[in-house]
């Protein structure tokens, strides 16, 4: 069996290359926009081809003679739902049975919706650019389950965290500062699912055949909050007494500075944005940072001081653990999950190696 | 108004239009400086940058450069492979050399040029814009002074993955490149702690590179005459990033993100930050020219080209040595040398020992 990774240079695709360099199994080719993703992956020795999912033409070139494909792009928000039907596109020319898409539980917001399910329609009106462009792309793919072309189904993890993950170093980085906070003393629920367990759903997916299509929730097996989360990373990092602030949710305002960040995020900003040449855009940053700018005194004591985020606080507020029984059922069965101890242990070995652990 | 110096450009890759192209148009605005040659086999990427400076002249080799123009200083900006041939040229044709890091591919090559360099009156200074970052050259400075007392140790952390526009897939094959990221942002980390601690002696050398990579993480341990410890880089993982040294007397941690200030502490008391004051010279030419102070990697690029320029022509003193830059190599060379795998603790065990069975180091060794 042969996948192609598209965007196979991420976090998600770096994991999954290296899983099948070493154990093999299923053969990857790791289909990327541009060489630099060989930064990443020229280690394992994985063979790479060169397409762009915004091309229909090279990405057919790039998928031709594969069993699957494995949708991992990042970046604009404006290109996920046209890269999502450029590859679905070119599965269908190519004739490549099966189109795995990479979505995110972000199109459930803050999972607030009672009796919330894979299908549940997405909260458009809650949701920020990147949640919508996703929502958009699932609600094109369901469109296109029977009309013939590659089976598609779309797995939608919330947080993949593990070794190198954002979701552990960001939180781990405030903890070894003092800084870490929680909102409503961390009761809100944390939606994980540990690198390698969204691998092997990845791969039980790939292996299947003839099996349901759709979308599917995919999470760890445990329920999470983020206190629980908080502490157990302490833990791992050796921090005996860690530095915990806490916030009320009502108490957090939206800072102007994520204010103007949205307004930035807006497709037509974005647009804008593009046409300014690089060293006007760098002045007027300087100019603006000039003028918010405090000044800095020669010498000062450092304190740890409590530093939420906007998405932080959204994020932390999340009511339910989303369901997963569709997925477990579909394509569940012999999958061993990692639980949660044993994935924090690995996290652990990790961040023993990239220095958040206390000294 | 003084004379504008002529600048050449071999190899018109990723590096000249990222980090090169715009300071030197600055400097052809403030009339410093004038290219007026760019060299490259590859017609397209001369033409790109012709683009940019469209007085200059292209060349397919570098021999012909020289003998077309007067260059008085050449910036050299190919694959380190090709570095010794076309540094011995610009030093025979009289022109100083600005040289990307790595000086060369082999310490025997490095040698070779810094030996050269030494009998002819011009001089080569290596591309090493990490040697501006302000907190850095105030802790070298402490630690010359003894503040640290003794047994020193440090950690030199630096992970983030790379974004580099590369043009091609040499960087990322051994043969061409030679290695990754111990070659490209291990450079860097070396020539800091050499400025630090002065030239070091490498012990071992961890990294992840299966047969036909290269590697995206290494850890090196080194020691120093008076100071030890580790140093490591990834193009894969954001890593706690940053150095941290730690004497009997005082403890600094020097964040990566934040080259303008740094923090101290003594023996256990609490971490003060404290802002760095160092500045220099911003314009070329001028006895009291204006002083400036880098915000950034790119600042730190402009402060390192003003300098080496004003090394030209004020007399002062060239930015990073030739002989600095071969001792970086040699530690690279060590480091490839005695390379072993590096243990993935959060790895499963079928991982952990194909990693060692297929290491790169183990394949070449067996052949």
């Amino acid at each position: 069996m042969r996948i192609a990774l598209i965007g196979g240079a991420g976090y998600v695709g770096t994991r999954l290359a290296q899983r099948l360099a070493l154990v093999g199994g299923i053969e990857a080719i790791a289909v990327l926009r541009s060489y630099h993703g060989l930064s990443q992956l020229s280690r394992f020795g994985v063979p790479y081809r060169l397409g762009d999912a915004s091309n229909l033409k090279s990405l057919a070139e790039a998928i031709e003679g594969c069993d699957a494909v494995v949708n991992l792009t990042m970046g604009n928000n404006g290109r996920i739902l046209p890269d999502a039907k450029v590859i679905w596109e070119a599965c269908r020319i190519k004739a490549v049975p099966l189109f795995i898409h990479l979505s995110s539980g972000a199109v459930h917001g803050r999972a607030a919706q009672p009796n919330l399910s894979d299908d549940s329609p997405p909260e458009h009106g809650l949701l920020d650019y990147y949640a919508r462009a996703k929502a958009r792309t699932e609600t094109w793919l369901r469109e296109q389950i029977g009309k013939g072309g590659p089976r598609i189904v779309a797995l939608r993890p919330v947080l993949i965290w593990g070794p190198g993950s954002g979701w552990v170093t960001r939180p781990a980085a405030a903890l070894l500062a003092g800084n870490a906070c929680l909102v409503d003393e961390g009761k809100g629920i944390c939606n994980l699912i540990y690198i390698d367990n969204l691998m092997e759903c990845i791969f039980a997916v790939a292996r299947s055949e003839g099996k349901a299509e759709g979308i599917f929730n995919v999470s760890d097996k445990e329920e999470t909050t983020w206190r629980k989360y908080y502490l157990a990373l302490a833990q791992a990092m050796g921090l005996e007494e860690p530095h915990l602030h806490y916030i009320k949710e009502s108490d957090f305002h939206e800072p102007l500075a994520n204010q103007i960040q949205v307004i930035l995020e807006h497709p037509v900003a974005k647009k804008v944005k593009s046409v300014i040449p690089k060293d006007i855009k760098k002045g007027v940053k300087a100019w603006l940072g000039g003028l918010v700018a405090k000044p800095r005194p020669a010498e000062r004591l450092i304190l740890p001081c409590p530093q939420m985020d906007y998405v932080t606080w959204w994020i932390q507020t999340t009511r339910c653990k989303l369901p997963t029984a569709k997925f477990n059922n579909a394509y569940g069965n012999g999958i061993a999950y990692i639980s949660f101890e044993e994935a924090m242990a690995r996290t652990a070995a990790w961040m023993q190696f990239a220095g958040f652990c206390a000294a | 108004m003084p004379q504008e110096k002529n600048i050449g450009i071999i190899g018109c890759g990723a590096v000249v239009e990222e980090c090169y192209a715009g300071i030197l148009r600055k400097f052809e605005r403030q009339h410093w400086v004038r290219v007026v040659a760019l060299c490259d086999p590859q017609v397209t990427r001369r033409e790109r940058l012709q683009r940019i400076f469209p007085r200059a002249r292209g060349y397919a080799r570098h021999e012909e450069m020289f003998q077309g123009e007067r260059i008085d200083l050449t910036i050299v900006a190919s694959p380190p492979t090709f570095h010794l041939p076309q540094v011995l040229c610009a030093l025979e044709h009289e022109s100083y050399v600005f040289c990307e890091k790595p000086m060369t591919s082999t310490a025997a090559a490095a040698e070779q040029l810094v030996l050269a360099a030494r009998s002819l009156p011009h001089r080569v200074a290596v591309g090493m814009p990490r040697r501006f970052y302000p907190s850095f050259v105030e802790i070298a400075r402490l630690v010359k002074e003894e503040a640290f007392g003794d047994q020193i140790t440090f950690c030199f952390r630096d992970g983030v993955p790379v974004q580099w526009p590369s043009a091609s897939d040499n960087l990322f094959q051994r043969e061409k490149a030679g290695g990754g990221v111990l070659l490209d942002r291990g450079s860097h980390i070396l020539d800091q702690l050499l400025m630090i601690f002065g030239a070091p002696k490498v012990l071992s050398c961890h990294d992840d590179s299966l047969a036909g990579g290269v590697e995206a993480n290494v850890v090196m341990t080194l020691s120093f005459p008076h100071a030890s410890g580790v140093m490591q880089a990834s193009w894969e993982s954001i890593f706690n990033n940053g150095l941290s040294i730690r004497g009997q007397d005082l403890e600094a941690f020097l964040d990566l993100q934040d080259i303008g200030a740094y923090r101290l502490r003594k023996a256990n008391g609490p971490w003060k930050e404290i802002v760095a004051r160092q500045s220099w010279p911003a314009e070329v030419f001028g006895t009291s020219p204006r002083q400036m102070q880098p915000k950034d990697y790119g600042e730190c690029f402009y402060l390192q080209l003003v300098a080496m320029l004003r090394a030209m022509t004020c007399g002062d003193p060239i930015p990073v040595e030739a002989e600095d830059g071969l001792t970086v190599i040699r530690c690279l060379e060590e480091g490839y040398r005695i390379a072993q795998p590096l243990q993935f603790g959060w790895l499963d065990k079928q991982e952990q020992e194909a990693i060692i069975k297929r290491h790169w180091r183990g394949k070449q060794l067996c052949a």
